[in-house]
């Protein structure tokens, strides 16, 4: 009897060693979705019952509180540059010829009319900070359900199945306080680069509104080349 | 009567055509003046009375980060009423009634298609007895119960949603989160107030502080004096009392009608230009038709003169001649122009078809009303009669300095 007890013990102890736990998912999709020194050719294309539009985006990340964004090309043939800069995040418009810093309810807006919100690129803080986060997990996916802890979260309830092969959120669904889904954010296609999985094809969905959604495709990835500091000055934005 | 009338008399009749003609503009420009400034004059005070009546109460009492420039509420503008300021308006003498409401933008979704609109949390009772929004409901309603919402009619239209149906708002929490509520349909808001109609809904004021996050915390409340007329004896009272909260500022509704104002008085300037000019044209016909008159009756002149006529009698004459035109010309356009302004005060124009829409600065959506004023139309008909008067002065004056001798060759 006592050897069955411990044999029945040993297994428990196996079992919960091996499961993962809330923080080891988030890490592990931290490592896949966080970058660091990566530039990015990528497209944006942004469908509504308004008209289609697209822009041509090069992005250097630094890391989380240093990013440029320059829209290279863009169907309407405007061009702007974006620099996150720790908190702070400033728009410059070449043909206005001086740059503005995006605060407040502007950071709620969708960056340049798509579905991604300026807060959205934006946000800083970790996810456990945040969101009461809860894990279940199925045969494919770990499925965190994230319910809003503090007044100023992005989110109220947010759900993200994890891959389990890929350690990426194959889809997260962002709900409202009511359970009403309202938007859907999808990770279409990803590769496999120097050890880490980096998505290829996102896309957000706004459910509130028929065939609304924004996908990015990111054309060229490079994660080797090191990124000047310099990039991530105003004067370089305003250059 | 002076012989010297009869002769002026005797020679406006003697040319009717010419005199008829010499009339028209001043007919026309007299009658324009009446129609266009009795229509600038309703249609300014019926979008004050809509700005009273469905937005701006007499005055607002708002958070001091209100910024007229913004042109709107945002939840980080909200407030939590002092219980001394709401004692206040419940006893104050000039008050006849207030509502707290709560205001922000949102995104209004029928699951399809998505549209901004602004979103007004109110109490039905309060809002009842200071707007007359909700007496403007489709079918009416005798409450506003939680989980409704009462939309407004031109946004109504664009959804052609079924009476029941469900909506979806969706908006950034007084924190910023992004959420949604969903709200049954209740009723359609039919203002004649494009800025209502067109983009605002109404929902339970305790549904807007939860989805909100706000903690009892307002956009504004809304004061109904019960005299108008009182706004700054009434301002004087509730000052000391605004005073002691910083956080508080007053807003009456003449400074949220500074568009309406400044589009009315350009528009009475353009118009007034417009006109001046018609009565200017007017005014040289009439100068015109007396000169010829002088012209042709010269020798007649001369021999008056000659057989002791005073300077003053033939300027006399020829005034009067030309006043007599500008009087009948404007007494014509008197009645001309009162038929007018009764048609555009009693029935209106409705533009609604026309402007669809557009924003044309006035709170108004489609009928334009005018003001009928009969004093405004003696002002224009005495303002005729002075053009006569004015326009008849040089051609006698020229009489007077010719040399008799000349005028009988």
């Amino acid at each position: 009897m006592k050897k069955i007890f411990s044999v029945v013990f040993l297994i428990t102890l196996y079992l919960a060693s091996s499961a993962m736990s809330i923080d080891d998912v988030l890490e592990r999709v931290e490592k896949n979705m966080v970058r660091t020194n990566a530039t990015y050719l990528s497209t944006m294309k942004i469908f509504s019952e308004d008209g289609d539009r697209s822009m041509q985006m090069k992005m250097y990340v630094k890391d989380e509180k240093n990013v440029l964004v320059e829209v290279i090309e863009s169907s309407e043939g405007g061009k702007s540059r974006f620099l996150k800069k720790n908190d702070a995040m400033w728009l410059f418009i070449p043909s206005a010829g001086r740059s503005v810093l995006i605060k407040g309810h502007m950071l709620k807006e969708g960056f340049m009319g798509s579905n991604f919100s300026y807060e959205d690129i934006s946000e800083n803080r970790k996810l456990r900070d945040i969101y009461e986060i809860t894990l279940e997990e199925d045969s494919l996916y770990y499925i965190l359900t994230m319910k809003a802890k503090t007044d100023d979260a992005p989110y109220k309830l947010k759900k993200s199945y994890v891959m389990k092969d890929a350690f990426l959120p194959k889809k997260e669904e962002i709900y409202s306080s009511s359970n009403r889904l309202l938007k859907e954010f999808i990770i279409e296609d990803y590769k496999e680069m120097n050890g880490i999985n980096v998505p290829t094809r996102i896309l957000m969905n706004d459910l509130l509104q028929k065939e609304n959604y924004t996908e990015m495709t990111y054309d060229k990835i490079d994660l080797t080349t090191k990124i000047p500091d310099s990039y991530f000055t105003k004067a370089y934005l305003e250059r | 009567m002076n012989y010297w009338i009869n002769l002026a008399f005797k020679n406006i009749l003697r040319k009717k055509q010419r005199t008829m003609l010499t009339m028209l503009p001043v007919v026309f420009g007299t009658a324009m003046l009446i129609f266009v400034l009795s229509m600038l004059e309703g249609v300014n005070n019926d979008s004050k009375a809509n700005l009273r009546n469905y937005d701006s109460a007499d005055l607002k009492i708002v958070s001091r980060d209100f910024s007229l420039d913004k042109k709107g509420f945002g939840v980080q503008e909200a407030f939590y009423v002092p219980e001394d300021l709401e004692n206040f308006l419940n006893s104050s003498k000039f008050v006849k009634a207030h509502a707290k409401e709560v205001i922000f933008s949102g995104n209004l979704s029928d699951g399809t298609n998505k549209m901004a609109v602004i979103c007004r949390g109110v109490d039905f009772e309060a809002y009842s007895k200071t707007f007359l929004t909700l007496a403007k409901v489709y079918p009416p309603v005798l409450e506003l119960d939680k989980g409704v919402i009462l939309i407004g009619e031109d946004i109504f239209k664009w959804y052609e949603m079924p009476y029941d149906s469900v909506f979806i708002l969706q908006s950034r929490t007084g924190g910023g989160t992004f959420d949604a509520i969903d709200l049954s349909y209740d009723g359609l808001v039919a203002t004649g107030n494009p800025k209502i109609d067109r983009t605002t809904v109404y929902m339970n004021i305790k549904d807007a502080d939860e989805f909100l996050n706000l903690n009892s915390r307002i956009s504004a409340i809304a004061v109904k004096l019960k005299n108008p007329s009182d706004l700054n004896r009434f301002i004087n009272e509730i000052k000391p009392i605004i005073k002691k909260y910083p956080e508080l500022k007053l807003i009456s509704w003449e400074e949220l009608a500074v568009d309406i104002i400044a589009i009315d008085s350009a528009k009475k300037y353009s118009s007034s230009v417009m006109i001046f000019i018609i009565l200017i044209i007017g005014g040289v016909g009439i100068a015109n038709t007396i000169l010829l008159s002088v012209y042709e009756r010269m020798k007649e002149i001369g021999t008056m003169r000659a057989m002791g006529a005073s300077n003053s009698t033939i300027v006399k004459m020829f005034v009067f001649e030309g006043a007599s035109v500008g009087f009948v010309a404007a007494a014509m356009g008197m009645i001309l122009g009162t038929v007018l302004m009764a048609y555009i005060s009693f029935v209106g124009i409705d533009i609604g078809g026309m402007v669809q829409d557009i924003d044309i600065g006035y709170p108004i959506k489609s009928v334009f009303r005018g003001q009928f004023d009969l004093l405004l139309a003696f002002r224009a008909g005495f303002f005729g009669l002075i053009i006569g008067i004015a326009a008849s002065f040089y051609p006698a004056y020229r009489v007077v300095k010719e040399n008799i001798v000349r005028t009988l060759r």
